[in-house]
Formats: structure tokens, sequence, C-alpha cells
């Protein structure tokens, strides 16, 4: 169907990202093609720069452009608090709830022995050393309420057993602002078992 | 529950197919390889998001097509409606919808509107393998219990993560690899056990009473027997199980305990009907099994399901088959196929006929 090698080239491209299969790929390849030079121009600088300069943050492993990261250098933040996180891009999501002011702490995955992700294969070690420093107080564990998730947090915990910082795990439960009516069977189910008291 | 209409499209050997059942009891005939049984795997699929037959949702597409589609409009006992709908193109994921409105998880779709099947095949049930035992449990449950359907994903999910583990030699500390998949094993299959147990406290008696309900002379008296074994009363209780048994499983190199070894002991009049049952004994079990979770799920689910018989009459001796016609009240409506349209006449009076012809047509009364 393609007349051109280098659009059929650009199509293939944009299929690899996720989410996008065929059509999307497409749409986005005629955009592309309408759209004005510069338009193509930024979007082939940009996806060149954060390549080159983006890196992670030696203390929490977050996406950044210097060596320690906006975030871990923010001295408002609590720095007794560690938020440990399966990806970078969960980072934006507590964020935006304005809800937590501690540090965070990216493993950059979650235990798969299927997939051979094995502890050191994820940043639990510099978690551990980070704890080892003595200044945090709590870790608050946000990994994803999955299998793996769950097993990447109980293997954190054990590891941290020794130590006396508190550990947490998030609690799951019904959307706020949504009915009851509207949260799915599954989630009204844990929430129910992870319920507690009225102070 | 009623199933008003059934629309299929590229669906099997349909290319193009609607029919309105509407009542009580449906008979669909016609001579075998006209796709009698793909109607009963439509309203199975609707009711439990998957085909009985087959994983493989390419292979429900009619030769020569691209995308199946399959909707069924319902009415409740209540009289308030609902629609469901699936649909699968090749290559893609499959995609649901209740009432027009897409849904984002397949499971939510299951146990919408309950199904129960009886297919030939279901002999094996309890003459075969105890996997095919704790498959009908688990289909009777996963249309109750949304959650157990997840705690059931999520066990298969930590087997495969643990024996990846088992597997691998080269790990120096295992057992402090192993210990957060132990624990999460312990929780679901802790869930599980509970579930399948109170479900068969509830189907225990019911199978019993369709038991001799359908003409079988013996007592059938059926009993849980969880892989966990019978002492745990606790999630704690299971994990110590597991951690007992760790060193032999690195050995065996496989979970020795969890609820993937549950089985159903099924006697008559005390004797294992898997080693001493004969043909119609098997038969009338396997009845007596659906006819119960018909039941279970008409309790549970506050409306009754539709039963689907495939080929079910044509095995079954006189007595038997009018004793069954007589035990379907229990069931919302009734889908029965056959050869011959007199078999089925004679067993449901006012039965309305729907005949397989050739080329995927369906032709009302016959």
């Amino acid at each position: 169907m393609f007349q051109s090698p280098s659009l059929e080239a650009l199509v293939q491209e944009l299929k690899k990202l996720p989410g996008v299969g065929n059509k999307s790929a497409l749409r986005m390849a005629f955009h592309l093609l309408r759209a004005p030079r510069e338009e193509a121009e930024a979007l082939a600088k940009w996806l060149v720069r954060v390549k080159e300069r983006v890196r992670l943050c030696v203390v929490c492993g977050n996406y950044t452009e210097e060596e320690t990261c906006a975030l871990c250098l923010d001295a408002r933040r609590d720095e007794s608090l560690i938020c440990v996180v399966e990806q970078p891009s969960d980072i934006y999501l507590v964020e935006s709830t304005g809800e937590y002011r501690g540090h965070y702490h990216v493993l950059h995955g979650a235990l798969s022995p299927l997939e051979g992700v094995r502890p050191e294969s994820i940043r639990i070690g510099e978690l551990v050393e980070r704890v080892a420093r003595g200044v945090v107080k709590e870790v608050i564990l946000a990994t994803n309420p999955n299998v793996e998730g769950d097993a990447t947090g109980f293997y954190i915990a054990d590891l941290l057993k020794e130590t006396d910082v508190i550990i947490s795990r998030i609690a799951r439960g019904v959307p706020v602002g949504g009915e009851l009516e509207f949260a799915d069977q599954l989630t009204l189910a844990r929430a129910f078992r992870g319920r507690r008291g009225i102070e | 529950m009623i199933l008003d209409s059934l629309r299929l499209l590229d669906f099997r050997n349909f290319r193009e197919l609607e029919i309105e059942p509407g009542g009580r009891c449906a008979a669909i005939w016609g001579p075998n390889g006209r796709g009698k049984t793909n109607l009963l795997e439509a309203i199975f699929l609707l009711g439990t998001t998957r085909s009985h037959r087959t994983r493989k949702d390419p292979e429900l597409i009619r030769f020569g097509g691209d995308v199946y589609h399959v909707a069924g409009s319902y009415r409740r006992s209540n009289g308030g409606r609902m629609t469901l709908s699936v649909a699968y193109e090749k290559g893609g994921r499959k995609k649901g919808r209740v009432d027009g409105k897409e849904v984002s998880k397949m499971s939510s779709l299951v146990g919408r509107c309950g199904v129960v099947l009886v297919s030939p095949e279901d002999v094996e049930i309890t003459k075969g393998e105890p996997e095919r035992r704790r498959q009908f449990l688990d289909l009777t449950l996963c249309s109750i219990d949304p959650i157990y359907l997840r705690s059931l994903q999520e066990l298969g999910r930590i087997l495969r993560q643990r024996s990846s583990l088992l597997r691998d030699t080269w790990e120096p500390d295992r057992a402090r690899m192993l210990d957060p998949w132990d624990r999460q094993l312990a929780a679901a299959g802790w869930a599980i056990t509970e579930a399948r147990a109170r479900a068969m406290e509830e189907l225990a008696p019911l199978v019993e009473e369709a038991y001799s309900a359908l003409g079988g002379g013996e007592q059938l008296v059926i009993g849980y027997r969880p892989g966990i074994g019978r002492e745990p009363v606790s999630e704690e209780d299971v994990l110590q199980k597991i951690v007992a048994v760790r060193d032999e499983d690195l050995r065996l190199r496989r979970t020795t305990i969890g609820p993937h070894r549950d089985d159903l002991d099924l006697e008559l009049d005390g004797r294992s009907i898997r080693a001493y049952g004969s043909r119609g004994q098997h038969r009338t079990a396997v009845l007596a099994l659906k006819l119960a979770a018909v039941r279970l799920m008409a309790q549970r689910l506050g409306e009754e399901p539709i039963l689907l018989l495939d080929d079910v009459f044509t095995e079954l001796d006189a007595s038997r088959a009018e004793r069954l016609a007589t035990r379907l009240d229990g069931a919302g409506q009734v889908f029965a196929t056959g050869t011959g349209r007199a078999e089925l006449d004679r067993f449901f009076p006012g039965v309305e006929h729907f005949k397989v012809e050739e080329e995927g047509r369906v032709v009302r009364g016959g």
C-alpha cells in the first residue's frame, strides 16, 4: 500500500510505541506529513535530546538531566519519608495528588522470576543503602496492586525488617467522588477487607 | 434469565443470524454437523466470555471472516432488560459490551447472565482427572463471585512465578526468594479453598437430591478434598504448611500444596463412582451436578440461569430423560439440541422449534 519507503519506515517505527496500533500509526504519520516542517523537526530534536540528556537520579532513580533530581534536592520535602514506586511515571501520579511531601525511590520494575527480574535487576539494593544511612523513618510501598507488585513489597518489607523504619503499604479502595454504585465489585470487596476504625 | 434474541455475525458456520427464542424452552434440531452446538457455544460465550470448546478465539471466526460478533438481548424475571455482546477481531483483543457500553475488563461480563452447559464431554467430570472436577467448580463459582475469578487468575500467576523459581537451581538463596510468593500463595490459596468449601456445602445436598430425583436408585454423596489438607483454619496455617514443604517442592521442582491440587470425592452408596460407575450412573451423576449448579447459581445470583443441554436426550434412556424434563424448574430458560424433532417434543410439550438447515440457516418452527 505504501508508495514511499520512508513513510512506511516511519509507520513501522511508530507502531513500536506502546498503545499504538496500525491505525493510530498511520494517523500520526499522515499528520506529521501534513504538519509544518518545524513541527516534525521539533519532535525529532526532542526525541534525540531525551536520549542524550536524560539519566537516572543517583539518589532516587527518577529521570533527570542533572546528577540529582529536583525532587531529591528540594529542601522543603520531608527526607524521613520514602515512597517506593515501580516506574518514574508513578511519581507523576503521586505528585499530582499534592498529598505527599516526602522523597521517592524508583525501582524500575517489579520482581518476576518468569521474566528473569531478580532483586538485583531492580533498584532494591540502593533502597536498602538509603535506609541504612539513617535519615529515613518510614518507607511507603506504592508498588502496583498485582502479584508482582505485592511480591516486591513483601520482599522489601522482609529486607527492612531488622531496621527500625516503619513500613507501610498504600491502601486500595473506592475512588473518591465516585459513588459506591459505580465502584467495581472487586475494588469494593478489597476496600471492605482493608477497612479501618474511625478515630 | 430469558434470552429474547441472539445475533451472530461470522461466528463459526453462521455468516449472519438472528433468532428470537423468548420462551421457556427452545429446541434446536437438525442433522449433525450443521452447527447446533455452535448456537449453544455462542450463548455460553455471552455468559462466560469464552467458548466451552476452545481457548482460541480465532477458531470461532467464520472461515473467510475477520471479526466475529455475538450479541444477546435478555429479559430478567423482574422484567428488566439487558444486552450483552462479545466481539473479537483477528490479531486484536476480545471486547465486551453491557447495554452497549464497552467494558474495560472482559471479566466484568462474567455472571451477568448465568449459564450452565451440559455437553457429552462432561462425563469426564465424574470419570476423568481431578482437573475436570475443579473446572466444574470454577465455572460455577466464577459466575457468582467476581472476587473468586480474580483470586483464581492471581493463583495461576503466583504458581507460574513460583515454579519458575523452583526450577532456577542457580539461585543461591531460594528460601528468601520464595517467601514473597509463598505468602501470596497462602492468601490466594486460602481464599479459593474457603470459597470452594462454602460452595460445596451448599452444592452437596442439591446434588444428592437431584441424583435421586433423576431416578438414580443409589445415594450420591459428594465431598470436597482440599489440596491444602483439611487441618488449616486460617491463612497463617496455610503459610506454615507451604513453608514446611518448601524443601520437598525444591527437590521436586513443583508446588505440591495448594488449591491446584483440590479434588471432589463422588461416591455412590459408598463406592467411588470414578472407579466403579456404570455409563448410565456417570451420565446421571453429571446431570445431577449440573442441575445442582443451576440451583446454586439461581440462589446466589437471584436470577435463574440459562441451561444449555447439548445432545443430552439422545444419550439418556426414556425414563431418565422424562425425569430430567420435569426437573428443569430451577432454570430460567432451557435450550436443548437433538437430531430429531420428535425426541425433543416428547420431553418439552409446547417447546419452540428452531431447525438448523444447511449453510447456517435457521428456520423457526421447523
